[in-house]
């Protein structure tokens, strides 16, 4: 989310539709997969994220050296068109992962993705639906998994429940010697089973200036399942805009459709994000003022133009204390608030998707004193 | 009774701002607030100074980074009042601290005073700002403002004043034309 965020801002800061952000992180720590002895354990993530237009790229990888048991890894893309209609967030197209448990071979799946987001002032609620085929060592599986989840944003908590349900049709390689006193062979055929993979939980995100801590529960069941609980909890010092001291420990749970084991690990790493420079478009920019309208002469609607991307935005000003609001997304795609205000000029900064604090694309920017740069905002009577 | 009076005049005298209280631990609130309470005695707007520690507050600036910040404002709001007078609005001075920190000179902070007269430098002030930061130049901006000011234009007709406008009225000078977005 945190990279999303940057992007976004990226995005918001260069005024264009295409934009990319690269990530790379490496940590070291302790891990005990389940059925494995511990180990200390080295890791490192990459990723690179952009959008060219409406649609969306996605590249993500991670190894990690579970040091004197093995090596693990996966892999996994995305490439999604993205439309808006009215106030929601749709994104259509293919992804693909790949995942190699320890001392297995690369497990892979492709699928087909639609998903659905609406924000509704503080709250926004998404659902998806997958559906994809995944070949593993044991044989080959067709899935589907349909989601849901909502952010509820209470100042600088973000509360999060999720659903999400996988049933994996797997076709299973069974292979038997037959023998009698004359002759051996080996008899091989397929034998199809289902499994029915549910999973509920909540997740808490907290996150003030450089710091935010997340964590998360989780509870699998479903049929054919050995019931498991799950958790998972980070925190991240940003140290610089691009870097951040990173801590996580959890347990995760096995994933259903490649096999990958699940296990315990604690970690603390550093993550670097990096920001390409984009020269501003003049078309983009214009497409892209804020529009200030006054409300009486107490009031001002701001409306801004995100990218489509953006999940959630916040606001915050000397209009508000200097304390956070969530922007409400409007039926034509807009992000909004209304503020009271008297004339003269005022100071803003807005955030998308808990990135950092920058000035609002179309108004005035200029430094704010702290490293940064604030949006002006001229109030008239 | 006397003692009472000695402990009364110990004391400090103003209130701590509840907003400063709220979100700084104690030895940062006692800080920032002692810079609020002096522009307060100075006859400056305190509210500004506040608004300035939140917004340090809330982009995770340090201490040291807050007081500085604070300082310049003050500092811009002590020129704004000395050159505005005593009868300028919290509104007026603001506006014209900002202006000043946006690298306005002071001198014409004065012209534009005595242009004005009696009327507020809020809205030309504003405009010029907005210009500015639009890519309009600077002293081509101060010029269209200086001629509107000159001929006591009402504040909405600085709003409707837009880069394009001064590249219109200026085509000589360097960067007064068009910006790249009316381009």
């Amino acid at each position: 989310m945190k990279a999303a965020g940057l992007l976004a801002m990226a995005m918001i800061a260069a005024g264009t539709s295409a934009a990319a952000q690269v990530r790379f992180e490496t940590g070291g720590g302790a891990s005990h997969l389940d059925q494995m002895a511990s180990s200390p354990l080295t890791s490192v993530a990459g990723g690179v994220a952009g959008y060219i237009r409406n649609t969306r790229f996605q590249l993500d990888g991670n190894s990690d050296d579970h040091v004197g048991v093995g090596v693990s890894g996966s892999v996994s893309g995305l490439l999604h068109a993205q439309f808006n209609p009215g106030a929601w967030h749709v994104e259509v197209g293919p992804s693909a992962r790949g995942g190699r448990d320890i001392g297995a071979a690369w497990a892979r799946s492709m699928s087909g993705d639609i998903a659905a987001e609406r924000s509704l002032g503080p709250v926004t609620v998404r659902g998806g639906w997958q559906f994809g085929v995944a070949t593993t060592g044991g044989g080959h599986s067709s899935f589907y998994r349909p989601d849901f989840s909502a952010d509820i944003r209470l100042g600088n908590f973000t509360f999060s429940p999720t659903w999400q349900s996988v049933v994996i049709h797997d076709s299973i390689l069974a292979v038997r010697f037959v023998s009698d006193t004359m002759n051996s062979e080996r008899d091989t055929s397929y034998r199809a089973r289902t499994r029915d993979v549910r999973d509920v939980g909540f997740g808490l995100k907290w996150a003030t200036g450089a710091l935010s801590m997340s964590g998360h529960v989780t509870r699998r069941f479903g049929a054919g399942i050995v019931a498991q609980t799950w958790w998972e909890g980070s925190a991240a010092l940003r140290l610089t805009p691009f870097a951040s001291l990173v801590t996580k420990s959890g347990r995760i749970a096995s994933e259903p459709v490649l096999g990958l084991r699940g296990g315990k690990y604690t970690t603390v790493g550093l993550r670097v994000d990096m920001l390409p420079h984009v020269a501003p478009h003049p078309a983009a920019e214009r497409a892209n003022r804020a529009v200030v309208e006054r409300i009486g002469h107490e009031g001002v609607r701001l409306r801004f133009t995100l990218p489509a991307s953006v999940r959630h935005a916040t606001l915050a000003s000397d209009l508000t204390d200097w304390k956070p609001i969530a922007l409400s997304r409007t039926d034509d795609g807009r992000w909004e608030v209304v503020l009271s205000a008297k004339s003269g000029i005022h100071r803003v900064n807005i955030s998308a998707d808990d990135g950092p604090w920058l000035a609002p694309p179309g108004l005035p920017a200029a430094d704010d004193g702290f490293g940064a740069n604030v949006g002006l905002l001229v109030v008239e009577d | 009774m006397q003692a009472l009076l000695l402990l009364g005049s110990a004391a400090p005298v103003t209130a701590q701002d509840p907003r400063i209280a709220a979100r700084f631990p104690a030895a940062v609130a006692i800080r920032l607030s002692s810079i609020v309470d002096s522009a307060g005695h100075d006859g400056l707007p305190t509210d500004p100074l506040v608004l300035r520690a939140l917004e340090g507050q809330v982009k995770s600036a340090t201490t040291e980074q807050i007081v500085a910040a604070m300082n310049r404002l003050r500092s811009a709001l002590s020129v704004s009042r000395r050159t505005l007078g005593a009868d300028a609005s919290s509104v007026e001075l603001t506006t014209a601290a900002a202006a000043l920190q946006a690298g306005v000179p002071e001198n014409r902070l004065v012209e534009l005073h005595q242009l004005r007269g009696t009327l507020s430098v809020t809205a030309p002030l504003s405009a010029y700002l907005d210009l500015t930061s639009r890519g309009a130049a600077p002293d081509a901006a101060w010029d269209r403002i200086a001629t509107l000011a000159k001929r006591h234009a009402s504040d909405a007709e600085f709003g409707r004043i837009t880069p394009a406008d001064v590249g219109t009225k200026k085509p000589g000078r360097s960067g007064g034309g068009p910006t790249a977005e009316e381009q």
